[in-house]
């Protein structure tokens, strides 16, 4: 029985979820969120290994098939991609055998064909398992039932006053320069198979792309390199014409926001992470959250404590203040509600005009569909193509 | 009658579960000779190599792994060592024939003893290797309480390895530069590794609230009874290195004292 839970972003819905569970809830109820480290056991450090383990070394092998584990099932859990991690915190989930799986900001990042699947599984599973989802995106009355959630709170005119015109206001104006991949090949340590074998693309300046591809495509993988977090072991990439050697460039061209904005964190207060890019008086630092739709109440809080959905935002917001060429954003979408979805795209769009390139990481194909002229980027086989 | 109501007939101890409790003396027995500095040291070198080749084939994934780990600090140690002996062999109070035939033999000495050292633990660890670290810690014959504790250690240990890779990537994502190569770096860089290890702390509190504060999850994970662990061949030759050593040992000693 699936359950969705309707409503937008501080409707109520993850509290919801949490007074259903109780306290001393486990095995009962097991949650699925965007940090999917909290569903795993904790105790392992491979895929099989989790999988063995919960299953208590019975047969996990439908587990596997169900939720599409076999081509990752020897790798470490903390290196997996988004969509990789959700579909083995699913398949935790399920082996734990609780009466009722939570699915909290978690779907959105599984691609197009592994969510229905595991929609159609769960909706034609006959056990007595129920499992509650809370994405807007994903509602299906002919799967399951709705719950709505009204707003009952102060939050939405907060949300509202996100306006592409403030926030552009703190994008530096700097035209990007072209970035060329030539003849790229990379193959994490840990894995025997290329996540690219020899790819060639060319980046122009004021073009928004969007990168679209199956789980573990190397989506993610790209923007590490373009972003210098990993370094290519054949081939090169090149901005301005100018060879890209992380190692050496003291200064970067890209600013990155994660798809989990955890990895990104580097104090402990959200006013430090904006000191820590540019110098600004305190009135400045309120208007800048609020022009990216966060309430004020949270610039002393420390980033870690922050609910997703306010994550996110801080980490699109420091990616464009940090005043790079380029901006590389992982599901910047995830979790938002529509509301802030289309003040996203209008703010996306106005960045464009300045001519800083844009690089969008995004399974929300109702997103993509808001900007028609943007070029789609397909990863599949090892390499990437325009569409 | 109910049959399970009848007094269950005690179990029979199996001759092969004590000849497992004697694993951690096996082991301590092949350190023997590090004890005895007097020993020659063809006889450590060895038995440092064979005991370093029986760990490669009983499991050769988990040398190889530590492997770069052991040759990273050994090409640290040794010219630290170097330097000590040679402070050591310059001194007038040892007499040798040259202070570099001295520098030479002593370093050896030290490295083949840091080797023997190493090459047992290696051992000890791929044969009690039970393929994950939870089904070794469980499979070994200590109190539940020291199981809980080696698991919940070795869990940090590795959020502390996440932390390692998160720091990077939140310089990376900065657009800043890459941390280990800019001076400016390692000042601001305690700090935030300080508060990456924070936020894994935070997941780590968030699985305690969801599932590690349950009686449950231990119960089910690190179970009071200890596990069955089958002995094996390697056992059976393990025992036997350790009874050559021993027995060598026992005829050094009678030889220095006769």
């Amino acid at each position: 029985m699936i359950t969705f839970l309707r409503g937008q972003n501080f409707s109520g819905r993850s509290k919801w979820m949490e007074d259903r569970r109780g306290t001393g809830f486990y095995p009962k109820f097991v949650l699925v969120n965007h940090s999917v480290d909290t569903t795993y056991t904790g105790l392992t450090w491979t895929v099989r290994e989790e999988l063995q383990l919960v299953s208590e070394n019975s047969d996990y092998g439908r587990a596997v098939e169900t939720f599409g584990l076999k081509d990752f099932l020897d790798r470490e859990l903390h290196v997996l991609s988004g969509g990789e991690s959700v579909r083995t915190a699913l398949a935790v989930a399920v082996l734990h055998s609780p009466d009722e799986i939570q699915i909290d900001c978690a779907l959105e990042q599984v691609d197009d064909t592994w969510r229905n699947k595991i929609l159609d599984f769960f909706h034609k599973d006959k056990s007595n398992q129920s499992l509650v989802i809370a994405d807007n995106h994903l509602i299906n009355d002919s799967i399951g039932t709705i719950k709505d959630f009204p707003i009952t709170n102060t939050m939405q005119t907060v949300w509202s006053r996100f306006s592409a015109e403030n926030a552009l206001s703190y994008v530096q104006k700097i035209t990007s320069a072209p970035i060329s991949i030539k003849n790229l090949s990379f193959r994490y340590k840990s894995s025997e198979n290329k996540v690219f074998d020899d790819i060639n693309y060319n980046f122009l300046p004021g073009n928004l792309y969007f990168f679209v591809g199956a789980n573990g495509s190397g989506k993610t993988t790209l923007v590490k390199l373009l972003a210098g977090a990993l370094t290519p072991q054949i081939g090169d990439i090149f901005y301005a014409g100018k060879k890209f050697n992380p190692r050496i460039s003291n200064s970067r061209y890209a600013s990155l926001a994660f798809q989990n904005p955890d990895y990104q964190w580097v104090t402990n207060t959200v006013e430090k992470e904006i000191d820590r890019l540019r110098k600004m008086g305190q009135k400045d630092k309120l208007n800048f959250l609020e022009a990216f739709g966060i309430d004020r109440v949270f610039l002393k809080m420390s980033p870690i404590e922050l609910p997703f959905v306010v994550k996110k935002r801080v980490s699109v917001g420091l990616a464009a203040l940090s005043g790079k060429q380029w901006l590389i954003l992982d599901e910047p979408t995830l979790g938002q509600d529509e509301l802030y979805r289309n003040n996203f795209a209008n703010f996306v769009k106005s960045v464009l005009k300045m001519q800083v390139g844009i690089i969008v990481i995004s399974h929300d194909s109702s997103f993509r569909k808001l900007f028609p002229e943007a070029k789609t980027v397909i990863f599949k086989d090892r390499t990437i193509a325009t569409e | 009658m109910d049959s399970s109501k009848l007094p269950q007939t005690p179990k029979r101890i199996n001759f092969l579960d004590y000849f497992r409790l004697l694993f951690p003396l096996v082991y301590i027995a092949l350190l023997a000779p590090l004890a005895f500095p007097d020993l020659p040291l063809e006889f450590k070198l060895a038995l440092f190599l064979v005991c370093f080749c029986f760990g490669l084939l009983i499991n050769a994934k988990i040398v190889k792994g530590v492997l770069p780990t052991i040759l990273a600090s050994l090409a640290t140690l040794t010219p630290f060592i170097g330097i000590v002996q040679w402070a050591k062999c310059s001194s007038f109070e040892i007499i040798q024939n040259t202070v570099s035939q001295c520098v030479i033999t002593e370093t050896a000495s030290v490295l083949v003893t840091f080797g023997l050292g190493t090459s047992v633990f290696l051992l000890a660890v791929t044969n009690e290797w039970r393929g994950s670290l939870l089904n070794s810690i469980n499979g070994l014959r200590i109190p539940r309480s020291v199981r809980t504790i080696s698991i919940v250690g070795s869990v940090l240990i590795g959020e502390f390895r996440k932390t390692m890779a998160r720091t990077h990537l939140a310089f990376s994502a900065r657009g800043q530069a890459y941390p280990s190569l800019h001076w400016r770096n390692f000042f601001i860089l305690p700090a935030v590794l300080g508060c990456v290890w924070s936020a894994v702390l935070k997941m780590s509190a968030d699985r305690l609230d969801l599932q590690w504060s349950s009686q449950t999850f231990w119960d089910k994970y690190i179970p009071h009874k200890i596990s069955e662990v089958k002995t094996s061949s390697f056992d059976l030759i393990i025992l036997l290195i350790a009874f050559a050593t021993i027995a060598f040992l026992i005829l050094s000693m009678t030889k220095f004292y006769i």
